[in-house]
């Protein structure tokens, strides 16, 4: 097929936004490293003169950001519960197209790379969407060397809408390097997402063209709810359930209802593909290209609405595995962050005040917290198990108020808030794992840890999300 | 018959108001309710000691905030707020708590009816509790549990919400409401534990809400409570170093209980409301509300009768009272049946309950000890020290000066403290609890004294009391120096000091 867009070529000569927009070629821009050089030097300069003071200072402003952090985050649960942001779509709408003639055409892209064992449970899900089999183009973004993938395509004898696109073998090899491959041709009006093991829910493309009629012109991106379809497995996957229920049923409606840059999940973004090309699609470079993406669009003036309708995952239910899948979410959200923060005040200027301060709690605090959470923990231990004298200088009066809320108040909601997610998705069985909710968030920081320290061994490197066979 | 009558209900879209507009009703009313002042009283007293001491670092006050049956945490830390904000903006802390804790709760069910569209009910809500003298005298009461009527009102407004609407928000904070109680005392903990056992049984019959039908809600509704709970139990942990010290409290005090104690207030008013909540409870479109209101009509009298037993405070217990009178008329304003007896019963019964509440009005606002403290406690300012009964703290402060000026006096429990307030601790060392080998240690750095009241159980417990028994037998390290009017005795430590007074060291 001829190639309409271009959003692979890059231009050597702008090392950091190689086509045209900044992107995670590189880790630090200079004025990063300057400034993180520069902090580390000062604190070892200050440590080693007046090492109490600094440690107070750091303490400080540690609580006030861990503080800033609870507030907003349960202001997001409150608007999220205080009534329902998410579109919701009558069944009863879908039975005629939104403009009354005929439905809209849709691209679904589905990339994959070494699945060939779950991809004829894939093309049987999708022949079940609930939709015109001549408005739809569903192309399987395959590695052109992935001979296990391509042979399981060839040989299911695949017809229309389903096309195979092979992904040419060049670097770096990463999901959205495949996605912008496969979105260069072919048109259509709308274009959604999919992982390889995802069971959409039959109507949702149709959902998501009433949603997308619906909307405003500037409404780019239409989130779908993800969950999983195996959340009994094992101790693990009902937590991750816990936390995607939390993230899907509770934050992104929060966020929806602030208008806030949305950081997209992974799949069942539906895009307007014009808006989605003239942004230039993915970065290749970016381990988490959906959340760089969403950030993206909000600055260009694009907005995301989530969408009352679910795609179904399987949740990792290896530790090993899901440690993996961790660290790239957060080595992806660090990138995100570096990104978009090299051009400082160009980003305050177009987000906004308000959206700044969210931006900055959203994507950094997330990751942020992540990775100094498990010192505060140790803190609390040791002062809990062996109440070492000389702690208190650290806590003076509304300091100690502070981390006191945040220990007691803070940590509290967040677990009663997986709990409530639990609930409102239908998990409610799922609803008592709140109680161990901590020790989730303790291995999170482990993963946190494992992606920070690879941002600077191996940036791009892509921990590929294992799909494990249906059992 | 419930369906249709839901249906009836919610035939009318609720009324949303903006917070905003409410929160000024609440400072309006607020500022309307503190012109009205208010009468001083024990708890008040104890509570603003231990802010006074928290505020002053001591330890007294960190553990009286704690492991103190008789003060709980959250009227104190809404005193201590109020103290703070008081400082900024002036005023009566505990005039100013109070003024809107009672604006709160009113107007969380001035907010109820107007969501309703029923004004006349609202107007009503505003206009009849200052007129009944049981619940004037108790909105008077400078107690700072009236703080508790806060999470209390909420949780009841909401729940109403919930049972109509359905929505998960309104069931989860009537639960974190709940769990802040916890934190209101004894008594409202057994009162919240009681209504949240008939809530959980309610949700199963529950119709005509989206999230019945979902598992996990038991979770939600007992999580918040449980998580205080346990909360408590940490922080008697941290603090006294023992995970169950109110709760050996509360035991050595069940070991020698007043056998007549006097109630402080009265509860024929709220025992005359049973009629009331048992007609809404079985008849009536408000059934499910007054079902798990209706165990509160026993709970309160029968919870301050054995509060009082056992010597503690009652706490929160009035406002509870007032919330319960204020509910009742709600629901009877708002209640339907299908029978007209039903709905002229239910009427009659409250207006006798409310008949009862204007003839027996008698708020005696102090702990339920005995009638002789009562009088004491009411006649007299005790922050001065001026008591029937106990030594002043001139006379002491002269007494030991005459011999022994370097030295301190121990006053030992929540209440003796409150007697003898000393947040610098110059002259008065205030200990919640008494412990030999920390006495021993401390009359090692320091010439001490310690004031022991009578064993009669107002300031400390007699059973497995080591104050009981150092009244009764002495001990080797101690000499009775004097023996005050109605039994009081002073002890002096007869440890000699290795190190100077540290009233020599601050008085340098």
């Amino acid at each position: 097929m001829p190639k309409l867009y271009d959003l692979t070529t890059h231009d050597t000569s702008q090392p950091y936004a190689p086509r045209g927009f900044q992107q995670a070629t590189l880790v630090l821009c200079p004025w990063q490293k300057v400034f993180l050089i520069l902090l580390v030097i000062g604190l070892i300069v200050w440590g080693i003169f007046d090492w109490k003071t600094e440690i107070f200072v750091i303490n400080v402003v540690l609580t006030i950001f861990y503080l800033a952090s609870t507030l907003y985050r349960m202001l997001i649960i409150e608007l999220a519960l205080q009534k329902p942001r998410e579109i919701q779509i009558e069944p009863s709408e879908l039975e005629h197209p939104p403009n009354g003639k005929q439905w809209p055409k849709y691209m679904v892209i589905l990339p994959m790379y070494h699945e060939g064992d779950i991809l004829p449970h894939l093309v049987e899900g999708l022949s079940n969407l609930d939709y015109p089999k001549d408005r739809l183009d569903i192309r399987l973004l395959i590695e052109e060397d992935d001979d296990e993938t391509m042979g399981v395509a060839k040989s299911l004898d695949l017809k229309p809408p389903f096309v195979i696109i092979p992904i040419p073998k060049s670097y770096p090899r990463t999901k959205p390097k495949a996605c912008n491959v496969g979105i260069e041709d072919g048109e259509a009006d709308y274009l959604v997402i999919y992982d390889a093991e995802d069971k959409p829910d039959p109507d949702q493309l149709k959902k998501a063209a009433h949603a997308f009629a619906r909307c405003p012109d500037n409404i780019a991106c239409i989130q779908g709810k993800l969950g999983f379809y195996n959340p009994n497995q094992n101790l693990l996957t009902k937590c991750f359930t816990a936390d995607y229920a939390t993230w899907f049923g509770l934050c992104l409606p929060g966020l929806d209802c602030l208008q806030a840059p949305i950081p997209l999940g992974g799949t069942s973004n539906h895009f307007r593909l014009d808006i989605l090309r003239k942004v230039g699609g993915w970065d290749e470079y970016n381990v988490t290209e959906d959340c760089d993406l969403g950030l993206r669009l909000f600055s260009d003036g694009y907005r995301t609405r989530v969408l009352d309708s679910s795609t179904w995952e399987q949740a990792c239910p290896d530790l090993g595995f899901w440690i993996r899948q961790r660290s790239r979410w957060v080595k992806g959200y660090i990138q995100t962050y570096l990104v978009h923060t090299r051009q400082f005040f160009k980003l305050h200027r177009s987000l906004g005040f308000w959206n700044s301060i969210q931006f900055h709690l959203l994507i950094g605090g997330s990751f942020f917290s992540q990775l100094i959470n498990p010192f505060y923990w140790l803190m609390t231990l040791i002062w809990l198990v062996f109440r070492p004298a000389g702690v208190d200088q650290f806590f003076p009066a509304p300091v100690f108020a502070m981390g006191a809320f945040c220990l007691f108040v803070g940590n509290f909601i967040f677990a009663y808030t997986s709990s409530i997610a639990c609930v409102r998705r239908g998990a409610g069985h799922l609803a008592k794992i709140g109680i161990i909710m901590p020790f989730y968030w303790l291995m999170i920081s482990i993963a946190a840890w494992k992606g920070f320290l690879q941002l600077f061994t191996n940036p791009h490197h892509w921990e590929k999300t294992k799909h494990f066979a249906n059992e | 018959m419930s369906q249709s009558l839901d249906t009836t209900r919610q035939a009318v879209a609720p009324l949303r108001t903006p917070p905003f507009f409410w929160t000024v009703c609440v400072i309006v009313l607020a500022i309307v309710r503190a012109q009205f002042g208010g009468v001083s009283n024990v708890p008040l007293t104890l509570h603003q000691s231990i802010v006074d001491s928290i505020l002053a670092g001591n330890d007294w006050g960190r553990q009286a905030l704690i492991g103190n049956l008789d003060s709980p945490l959250l009227p104190t830390l809404g005193l201590l707020a109020a103290n703070l904000v008081s400082k900024l903006l002036g005023g009566n802390p505990a005039l100013m708590l109070c003024s809107i804790s009672q604006a709160i709760l009113i107007i969380c069910f001035v907010k109820l009816a107007c969501d309703r569209r029923k004004w006349i009910l609202a107007a009503l809500i505003v206009l009849v509790p200052p007129a009944i003298p049981l619940i004037r005298n108790l909105c008077l009461n400078l107690d700072p549990n009236w703080c508790s009527a806060i999470p209390a009102a909420i949780a009841i407004c909401h729940l109403r919400d919930w049972q109509e609407t359905g929505k998960l928000r309104d069931l989860l904070v009537v639960a974190i409401a709940c769990g802040l109680l916890a934190f209101a005392g004894p008594g409202p903990l057994v009162l919240t534990i009681a209504f949240l056992i008939v809530l959980t049984y309610q949700k199963k019959e529950k119709v005509g809400g989206d999230w019945s039908q979902h598992r996990g809600l038991r979770t939600l509704i007992w999580m918040p409570i449980l998580y205080c709970i346990a909360l408590w139990f940490l922080w008697n942990s941290l603090i006294f170093n023992d995970m169950f010290f109110g709760l050996h409290e509360l035991f050595n005090r069940s070991q020698a209980t007043i056998k007549h104690p006097t109630m402080p207030y009265d509860f024929h008013a709220i025992i005359a409301l049973v009629a009331t909540y048992l007609i809404l409870a079985m008849k009536t479109t408000h059934r499910s509300t007054a079902r798990c209101l209706l165990p509160a009509v026993f709970v309160i009298p029968l919870t301050a009768y054995f509060s009082a037993r056992l010597g503690l405070g009652p706490a929160g217990l009035g406002p509870f009272g007032v919330i319960l009178f204020i509910t009742a008329g709600t629901l009877v304003y708002l209640a339907d049946s299908s029978t007209k007896s039903v709905m002229i019963a239910v009427r009659i019964a409250f207006l006798i309950a409310l008949a009862v509440a204007c003839v027996h009005g008698n708020v005696n606002s102090t702990y339920p000890i005995d009638s002789h403290e009562i009088k004491h406690f009411t006649t007299m300012p005790i922050s001065e020290g001026q008591t029937m009964d106990a030594p002043s703290q001139e006379e002491l402060i002269e007494f030991i000066d005459k011999y022994w000026p370097n030295s301190r006096i121990l006053v030992c429990g929540s209440r003796l403290p409150a007697l003898y307030p000393d947040p610098e601790e110059k002259r008065f060392v205030a200990k919640l609890f008494f412990s030999e080998e920390d006495f021993i240690r401390q009359a090692q750095e320091e010439q001490l004294h310690i004031l022991i009241p009578p064993p009669d159980g107002r300031f400390f417990p007699t059973h497995r009391s080591t104050l009981a028994d150092i009244h009764e037998n002495g001990r080797d390290w101690l000499f009775l120096e004097k023996v005050f009017p109605n039994n009081w005795q002073l002890w002096r430590s007869t440890i000699p000091p290795k190190g100077e007074s540290k009233l020599l060291r601050q008085n340098q």
